[in-house]
């Protein structure tokens, strides 16, 4: 389990988040929604330990994730900004071994071991064929799967995706949540940003709803997916069936 | 062979050629005979090849190579293609200092101009990352600011020199970087600071390939990206500094070597250091032997030639930057 108590985080005077309390479920998948600036992100990222203005606590497994050090950090939990920049020239072998990081001396040399479970992951994610293709050459399809492969070459329980879906077009979309949900039944915890709600109420088991910075709801879809909650976090009159295939919530802007 | 190899043995060879015509002309030419008898049992051209051309060359050599190095951990940590020690004001400001001791205390032991060299260094270095800090950081600004210290520091030794007048030649070192009248006595000074840190940046290579893909991700990856940065700035602060202790300024080596070898072999650091390290060496040595050769027994600076490399280049790279 990943507890977050009493987490808060200013920017410049100002409040981003404001005490948050919450409960990341072990093995499931969670959303994490809510309108644009609300701080979805910036919890993100205080999660990983990339903000130094954080304060307040996140346990993993019991563990006060502060007390680790990077390296530590970064075998337990692994986080894929919105936009990481790509480097030029660099293949989709190199960037999924640079997964391996937490596990290697600082001088980066990669053992048989390290090497086999790159090729396992690039193999998983159907990318064989592009291995050593430069990552700025491919789709953007292509390109972020090869980012999740350098995630999964992490090997990490916990795995923080900041809204993975934007730049792709819907085939694309599903295609990459399906990835997800294949990640999770092979035992990933999985916290994911996403803007499309009903990708949202389809894919995961768990959604925390965020609005300015704090939480407005944390359950199952099935629970707190309701119009009251779209009107009240999002400011928008839906109307919720039942999505025919999946047998989730769904919401229609009406 | 690999690819890779072959461009660093290319590379190498250029090199000893280049050594050799380096060690047989000038302002008096020698023949093959002259200069292998004087290796092996000393002679007439004792002074010329023993104390004037072999230890230029070796100075040459290892100036372009912690030049090239310091070039490379500086783009590697600040992801900004017009990033090098001169550009950033670090060379100005070990120069500066440098000039200054040199000024008070004329018969000072050259073995104190690095230890200067690097105060004046760090000053500099520390006083543009203020700056950048305190404003929102961009490349374009980061550079801007590094240009305006650096200018500021040239006129400062400018100003030095006015008031203190002294032997042109000399005075040359600290405004453009020159080998004149190196000898022996200076790759003492600069030997184990480059023993130490070119293979300290070997050690922090791989890291710098990770920094390639931004702060956060490789923070998420578990680099400590604020040791890394003070390590890394740090050692391309002390390798500039000393370098421009011996033969002051030689201009936009730090900025050319680094981006050659990019072109060369890709972007892994581990590869990237090797082949920026015998670009610089080229670059530095092919600028002096053709500051000595170009119109002898006058010398030209080796940083006026590096310079008109390096401008056109830089300029370049200005217009194919897009982040203004």
């Amino acid at each position: 389990m990943l507890h977050i108590e009493n987490l808060s985080v200013n920017y410049t005077g100002k409040t981003v988040l404001k005490d948050l309390n919450l409960t990341i479920p072990k093995g499931k998948i969670t959303a994490l929604i809510g309108p644009n600036g609300c701080g979805k992100s910036t919890l993100l990222k205080a999660i990983s330990g990339g903000l130094k203005s954080a304060t307040g606590q996140v346990t993993l497994a019991g563990r006060d994730l502060s007390r680790l050090n990077h390296k530590e950090r970064a075998r337990c939990l692994s986080i894929l900004p919105q936009s990481p920049i790509t480097p030029e020239g660099i293949s989709v072998q190199q960037l999924v071994s640079f997964g391996r990081n937490p596990y290697l001396s600082q001088w980066g040399r990669l053992s048989a071991e390290d090497d086999q479970k790159v090729q396992q992951v690039i193999h998983q994610t159907g990318l064989s064929e592009l291995a050593q293709r430069p990552v700025d050459t491919l789709s953007g399809g292509q390109r972020q799967r090869a980012w999740i492969a350098m995630i999964l070459a992490q090997d990490t329980e916990y795995i923080l995706l900041d809204e993975p879906t934007t730049y792709l077009d819907l085939t694309h979309q599903i295609e990459l949540m399906e990835m997800i949900r294949q990640m999770n039944k092979q035992g990933k915890t999985l916290v994911v940003v996403l803007h499309d709600l009903n990708q949202a109420c389809r894919y995961c088991d768990h959604l925390i709803v965020m609005r300015q910075g704090q939480i407005s709801a944390q359950d199952s879809p099935d629970k707190i997916f309701n119009s009251r909650l779209l009107k009240e976090v999002f400011e928008l009159n839906a109307m919720i069936i039942n999505d025919p295939v999946a047998n989730k919530p769904m919401c229609i802007p009406l | 062979m690999s690819r890779y190899n072959r461009i660093l043995a290319g590379g190498f060879s250029l090199l000893l050629f280049l050594s050799l015509i380096s060690l047989f002309s000038g302002a008096q030419s020698l023949t093959v005979k002259t200069v292998i008898s004087t290796l092996i049992n000393g002679g007439d051209a004792d002074f010329i090849i023993n104390q004037y051309r072999l230890p230029r060359i070796f100075i040459a050599v290892l100036t372009g190579i912690g030049l090239a190095v310091s070039g490379v951990l500086t783009q590697g940590i600040i992801r900004n293609p017009l990033a090098s020690p001169d550009l950033m004001g670090i060379s100005g400001g070990a120069g500066l200092s440098a000039c200054t001791v040199l000024l008070i205390r004329p018969d000072i032991n050259i073995s104190w101009l690095p230890p200067a060299a690097l105060l004046g260094g760090f000053s500099a270095a520390l006083f543009i990352w203020l700056l950048n800090r305190w404003h929102n950081p961009s490349p374009a600004r980061l550079a801007l600011a590094g240009i305006a210290v650096s200018a500021f520091l040239t006129s400062c030794i400018n100003f030095l020199l006015v008031l203190h007048p002294v032997e042109v030649n000399s005075a040359m070192i600290w405004l453009t970087g020159s080998l004149w009248g190196r000898s022996w006595d200076y790759i003492w000074p600069l030997l184990p600071w480059l023993i130490i840190l070119v293979p300290f940046s070997f050690y922090l290579a791989w890291s710098l390939d990770l920094c390639a893909l931004g702060d956060e991700t490789a923070g998420a990856l578990g680099v400590n990206t604020q040791r890394l940065q003070i390590m890394a700035l740090a050692s391309a602060v002390a390798l500039a500094s000393v370098c421009v202790a011996v033969c002051g300024t030689i201009s936009f080596v730090g900025l050319l070597a680094p981006h050659l070898a990019r072109l060369l072999v890709g972007s892994r650091h581990k590869l990237i250091l090797p082949a920026a390290a015998l670009t610089g060496a080229l670059l530095v040595l092919s600028a002096d032997t053709l500051a000595r050769n170009l119109a002898p027994p006058l010398e030209l600076p080796a940083g006026v030639l590096t310079a008109v490399l390096g401008a056109p280049y830089f300029i370049f790279l200005l217009h194919r930057y897009k982040g203004w």
